[in-house]
């Protein structure tokens, strides 16, 4: 798997982070796992992995932890649970 | 007129011929910019209400608003409004493409029809003034062909028609009026007030250049607007997938439905029909519409197999939704071949959707059965039957001669009212209330039925706009508090848009500033607009609208949503009540928002955690958990505290709102608050 650490080794399951529509043409990729124990350490690893391509994304994004947005859990201090599914979303309407 | 503006629309009796001019006081265009608000004023002081929807008496205004056509930005729209003959009440439908210039240019601000034509006939509009012609030869082609074959009948290429398709011709109850293939006026069943009126088309081709106010300040607020888009995320995400962009996250946060409405979480959906695989898999080219930066319109090319389909306009989100999630159908092609034949025909794909998912759902509730639909079984994820539902509704063969109604139509003569999703007889777009609780208010009060695009509540319930130049805060998208406020605010922006008239991404997607609109207005028609005046504008325009839906017999009745869409969903897998363990947490949560199976899992490792820490290998299994589920079963029967819990506030809502926009008893605004907006003849109608 692309990128993925050494600490994940020794874990099991780990969460699950996923890229949306410019977000993901930007990364150019779909998904990634990831051995972040929080939303602000995935921040930091979405930026590190793509670079600067993607921070501008990244300011005013919007993440679900499992479907709920982490705004209204503990927003970037929202813990991660092994299986979690972190997903990402620039800003977007449609409709 | 200083700008904007021509002073004047063309008004055509088709059934004596007759072709005028009529000039419009300049104070009306003042108060009611233009577009639907210009339309609902003209309605008003001629009594529209009074006539039949489908009525040689009722008015087809096709509209322009001072925006519409100009160089600024996202400025394609036009308005087309009548009695719809759908609901009854008042009907309005926007449109993009490219008509709104040529009309423009034509000189007048728009065209009123009245009479209906013995044959069919197609209106041609030029810079000399109007003609009636004769349509027979098109009659029973569809949208593609006739607007082809009128642009070679015109000689003219760069003229641009509007026009119905079959469903128009037969009455179809949502029938629309489309442009350029893949812009149409969808909603209310325009089409079938042009059906009636036996006008096949419209033709305009103008040269004439609009007058403006102030040329340097418009130019400024157009660069000023264009800037804005240049680095708008929500514009660059419109032209990369179109707003099908929508479908993961609204599918994400429970807000586009499944199944008529029943589930709120499809994982397969997005991946099979979103905005992202369609770029992935069939996407040619995109488009837009005219002087738009944005280009969110969608080209595709189905190559081969069962849907192939020549190059042309794929679904937009709507389509996808009421095409694709909400019958639970999986095939990115059969969704865009629906698309393209309700485009064709020349129908809502909102409405269809509706009701052959509704059709569905009574066929499999027993409600329908196979000797009423001559023999097709009804089922989800059957494109093929899809399919053939929607050229029986465009003809109305069979089956389709109901469907053709509409589903509340179709409810009082099946039954199945409580899984009937309408509003006022239109049936509701592809955005669930439970997820953002704004929309239910949105839809509930929209003076048209269940309506998305009569305000910008979605764009804020998503977090993407705010009215603080009105002084009113956000609310939480699942918290009744200040919810009536900000869908006042709201709707006050909603109805500048559709007067103006601008397109809501475009105008949205940068920033939505009533500043900027009042700037861009300013400079554009020389009337000396403020933020609070334009604020008031759309007061005055919302007023007069819900007045004449009250003539037209709309009570507080009418304000109600379908249950279905306002309690927790019975089925799939937002029905599971675990979060029930957490209630405080859970009044955060909106129904769409919750993964059970994630909860569950989050459940299991607290339990494991800090309850049974040495209970590892029992509770390697939920269902080997008694109490787990004893306690989901229970939940499942319904347990009144939380289902209140989770149900959408909307009464609460409700009574806010009327409270704040001085509604009384029978649903009519109250005296006091027309004579404050300068509506006293409205007053005096309404009132007495």
């Amino acid at each position: 798997m692309k990128g993925m650490s050494l600490k994940l080794l020794g874990r099991k399951d780990v969460p699950t982070v996923k890229l949306f529509a410019t977000l993901r043409k930007a990364a150019g990729e779909k998904d990634f796992r990831s051995d972040a124990r929080n939303v602000a350490e995935v921040l930091e690893e979405v930026e590190k992995r793509y670079g600067d391509k993607v921070s501008r994304y990244l300011r005013n994004c919007i993440i679900l932890v499992n479907g709920q947005n982490a705004g209204y859990l503990k927003g970037k201090r929202t813990k991660l649970e092994e299986e979690d599914e972190v997903s990402i979303f620039p800003p977007l309407a449609g409709g | 007129m200083k700008g904007g503006n021509w002073g004047k629309v063309l008004k055509v009796d088709l059934t004596t011929g007759k072709i005028e001019t009529e000039e419009l006081p300049e104070q009306h265009y003042r108060d009611f910019l233009g577009g639907s608000g210009l339309a609902a004023k003209w309605f008003f002081d001629h009594r529209g209400w009074e006539a039949d929807p489908l009525s040689p008496e009722n008015p087809l205004m096709i509209m322009n608003g001072p925006l519409s056509g100009t160089s600024y930005p996202g400025v394609s729209r036009l308005e087309i409004c009548a009695r719809s003959p759908l609901t009854g009440i008042w009907g309005e439908a926007s449109m993009g493409g490219h008509f709104s210039p040529q009309l423009k240019r034509t000189g007048y601000d728009g065209i009123i029809v009245l009479g209906a034509s013995e044959k069919p006939v197609y209106l041609y509009v030029t810079d000399e003034g109007a003609e009636i012609r004769d349509a027979s030869h098109l009659w029973g082609k569809d949208t593609y062909e006739t607007e082809e074959l009128l642009k070679e009948e015109v000689g003219d290429k760069r003229a641009q028609v509007i026009c119905i398709g079959p469903a128009g011709e037969n009455l179809v109850k949502y029938a629309n009026v489309m442009n350029d293939r893949g812009s149409t006026a969808g909603r209310c069943g325009m089409g079938a007030v042009m059906g009636y009126k036996r006008l096949k088309a419209v033709v305009a081709r103008g040269n004439k250049k609009y007058p403006v106010a102030d040329e340097a300040g418009f130019k400024a607020a157009r660069e000023k607007m264009s800037e804005t888009l240049k680095f708008s995320m929500v514009a660059e995400g419109l032209h990369a997938f179109g707003s099908n962009v929508h479908m993961e996250y609204g599918m994400a946060i429970g807000d586009t439905p499944v199944k008529n409405w029943r589930e709120a979480y499809w994982a397969e959906g997005p991946e099979k029909l979103g905005g992202t695989t369609v770029a992935e898999k069939i996407l040619t080219r995109t488009h837009s519409c005219f002087a738009c930066p944005i280009a969110c319109k969608r080209i595709v090319e189905i190559k081969e197999g069962p849907y192939r389909m020549e190059e042309g306009p794929g679904s937009e989100y709507e389509a996808a939704a009421a095409l694709g999630t909400l019958q639970r159908m999986d095939s990115l092609e059969a969704n865009h071949k629906a698309n393209e034949l309700c485009n064709r025909y020349g129908m809502d794909v909102i409405s269809c959707g509706g009701v052959i998912a509704y059709a569905t759902e009574a066929f499999e509730e027993g409600l329908i059965k196979e000797e009423d639909t001559g023999g097709l079984r009804l089922g989800w994820n059957r494109p093929d039957v899809l399919l053939e539902l929607i050229r029986r509704i465009a003809f109305r063969e069979g089956i389709g001669d109901d469907m053709a109604e509409g589903v509340r139509s179709m409810a009082e003569k099946y039954g199945g009212q409580e899984f009937a999703i309408h509003v006022k007889g239109l049936e509701c777009p592809m955005h669930d209330p439970r997820a953002l609780w704004g929309m239910a208010l949105t839809y509930a009060t929209s003076i048209r039925g269940a309506c998305h695009c009569a305000d910008s509540n979605l764009y804020v319930d998503l977090g993407l706009l705010n009215h603080n130049e009105l002084g009113v805060k956000r609310s939480w998208p699942y918290r009744a508090k200040g919810k009536a406020a900000q869908t006042i605010a709201s709707q006050k922006k909603g109805v500048i848009a559709n007067s103006a008239v601008i397109c809501q991404y475009a105008w949205n997607a940068s920033g939505g500033s009533l500043a900027d609109m009042a700037e861009a207005l300013r400079t554009l028609t020389g009337f000396g607009y403020t933020v609070e005046e334009l604020a008031k504008v759309g007061d005055r325009i919302w007023y007069l609208k819900r007045a004449i839906g009250n003539l037209c017999g709309a009570t507080r009745e009418d304000d109600r949503l379908p249950r279905r869409i306002l309690e927790p969903h019975p089925e799939g897998v937002t029905s599971s009540l675990h979060l029930a363990l957490y209630p405080q947490f859970m009044s955060m949560v909106p129904m769409g928002k919750m993964r059970v199976e994630k909860v569950k899992d989050t459940t299991v490792n607290l339990m494991k955690k800090y309850l049974f820490p040495n209970m590892d290998k029992i509770l390697t299994s939920l269902n080997k958990l008694p109490m787990f589920s004893l306690s989901r079963k229970k939940l499942q029967q319904g347990d009144p505290a939380e289902r209140q819990r989770r149900t959408v506030a909307f009464d609460e809502m409700l009574e806010e709102y009327y409270r704040l926009r001085d509604i009384d008893e029978k649903g009519r605004p109250s005296r006091r608050r027309l004579e404050e907006l300068g509506l006293q003849d409205v007053a005096e109608v309404l009132h007495g």
